[in-house]
């Protein structure tokens, strides 16, 4: 991570990295997230969100050795264990398609709000967001509040009707392959989808190993199974918790 | 309404710790002190059993599957009201354990520590509250009988404040004995400065641990409650103590929540 990433993360709460995804692996991740929407859409009894305003397809490393291996992507994964630390675990992984005419009135919220946090001065998770599509600005792009992770927990702040109107909210409007983080006291909504077309993204989020996992997002036997390296077993909260961290490869 | 006297919360705020004595009742201590009893007796027998064993010290780590009274006294009434007021409704459990400390063993000076300091990366610290850990005497506990030190108001300290290396855990300068009679509970936060002290009486010092924090947060390695622990726990916070509910969001149970509601 550079001087300079570090910075505008550290101040901003946010980070965007154009690029992150070649065309092939962009190719190669969109053709599993297509085949995982498939499946999903085909069998209601696979776990996820089914609604007008969003779709998710819940546990999407399930579903695709690709998606699988994007938990380490070699020019993100670095950037989130800089932040984090090396005792990083996931804690999440979703497939987020947000329907063209979705409506998000008052979407804007903060992740966590733990009491016993001092939250301005601690660092629990990174969410990492990856657009397999270009989201253009009135398609339903992220919205973020700079340097709103600094506000103390228990802090309340203005929730537009729509999201779009918050002053000084940033749309994360970007072309495929673009990757974004943000931490878990950025205050974030997701935009109105007013474009033709659907919003995909898929979403990594991370935190301490420490931390428990959502009960839904615990690997299955099959993922467990393919997790072969000490660090990827971390990553699946398949470690001593309060133990030391394993050793990661400079990058 | 508190369940903390002002004195009480501004003594924890300050210190980072807090005595209970006479916690437990006599009748109390003595059905507590016959289950753990029962518990050192079954770990002496089986090897097999997971635990510490070095002859200064001596540890049965996940008390709780050893007896219901172990287990019932992780909301014993006299502490743990106030261990929830301090961390907050969404308390958990990260840990349980009997230590036993028998005359004769040497601890020497690296013994200080904070619990969460190295172990849980990410939180400052110095302004959180992440785990509290209260202790159950079963035995009176004198100044040289092992008894836990603290170093008063080290929980607020930056959290790269180093540890002034000392010889012994005794000559830690301003350090305080937690002596008391048995029965007696005390806790302190987890960020805390301490370490055991060594034993140089006759009689062996023997301690329940529950160590609490966030409900999400994961318990300690090999403390995930066994299904039979599992199923002994019929009411919503003693599920949410074991890690049985959902981590991030509520309800949170209460207090007063009866069996099987």
């Amino acid at each position: 991570m550079s001087e300079e990433q570090r910075l505008f993360f550290n101040t901003q709460g946010y980070l965007v990295v154009p690029d992150a995804l070649s065309i092939e692996e962009l190719a190669a991740i969109r053709s599993e997230a297509d085949a995982a929407e498939g499946r999903w859409r085909a069998d209601l009894s696979l776990p996820g969100v089914r609604r007008p305003d969003l779709e998710q397809v819940l546990g999407i490393m399930e579903h695709g050795p690709a998606l699988f291996d994007l938990l380490e992507h070699p020019r993100i994964f670095p950037l989130v264990r800089a932040l984090l630390g090396p005792d990083v675990m996931m804690l999440d992984h979703d497939y987020f398609i947000t329907p063209s005419g979705a409506a998000i009135p008052q979407g804007w919220h903060f992740d966590f709000d733990l009491p016993g946090v001092d939250h301005p001065r601690s660092r629990l998770m990174v969410k990492v967001f990856y657009a397999l599509d270009d989201i253009p600005p009135d398609g339903g792009a992220t919205l973020v509040l700079p340097a709103s992770h600094i506000t103390p927990g228990g802090t309340t702040l203005p929730n537009s009707e729509v999201p779009e109107n918050l002053p000084g909210a940033v749309p994360m409007t970007l072309p495929a392959g673009s990757a974004y983080l943000i931490n878990d006291r950025t205050y974030h909504s997701a935009g109105n989808n007013r474009s033709g077309i659907h919003r995909r993204l898929l979403i990594y989020t991370y935190g301490h190993k420490w931390m428990r996992m959502w009960d839904e997002y615990r690997p299955s036997t099959e993922l467990a199974a393919r997790a072969v390296t000490p660090q990827r077993r971390q990553l699946l909260g398949l470690s001593d918790p309060y133990g030391p961290p394993v050793a990661w490869e400079e990058t | 309404m508190s369940v903390l006297s002002d004195e009480q919360r501004r003594f924890f705020d300050a210190s980072g710790y807090l005595m209970i004595p006479g916690a437990l009742s006599a009748a109390e201590l003595a059905a507590v002190r016959g289950a753990a009893d029962q518990a050192e007796a079954r770990w002496r027998a089986d090897p097999a059993l997971p635990g510490t064993r070095i002859p200064e010290f001596e540890e049965i780590p996940a008390i709780m599957e050893y007896h219901p009274t172990l287990f019932d006294l992780v909301e014993h009434p006299a502490v743990f009201p106030l261990v929830r007021e301090l961390l907050g409704t969404g308390i958990g459990l990260v840990d349980h354990a009997y230590y036993i400390t028998p005359p004769g063993g040497h601890i020497d000076g690296t013994a200080w520590h904070t619990d969460v300091r190295t172990r849980v990366p990410g939180v400052h610290h110095a302004g959180s509250t992440m785990m509290i850990r209260a202790m159950f005497a079963l035995t009176d506990i004198a100044a040289d009988g092992g008894a836990t030190l603290v170093l008063p108001g080290t929980h607020r300290q930056p959290d790269d404040t180093p540890i002034l290396p000392v010889a012994t855990p005794e000559e830690m300068p301003g350090a305080v004995a937690l002596t008391c009679e048995a029965g007696t509970a005390y806790f302190f936060n987890g960020n805390l400065l301490h370490a055991p002290s060594n034993n140089r009486g006759a009689v062996t010092r023997r301690v329940l641990l529950y160590n609490y924090g966030h409900k999400w947060m994961r318990m300690w390695r090999d403390h995930e409650p066994s299904l039979r622990l599992a199923a002994a726990a019929q009411t919503s916070m003693r599920r949410q103590l074991l890690g049985l509910t959902p981590p991030y969001k509520g309800p949170d149970a209460e207090l007063s929540a009866g069996p099987n509601e």
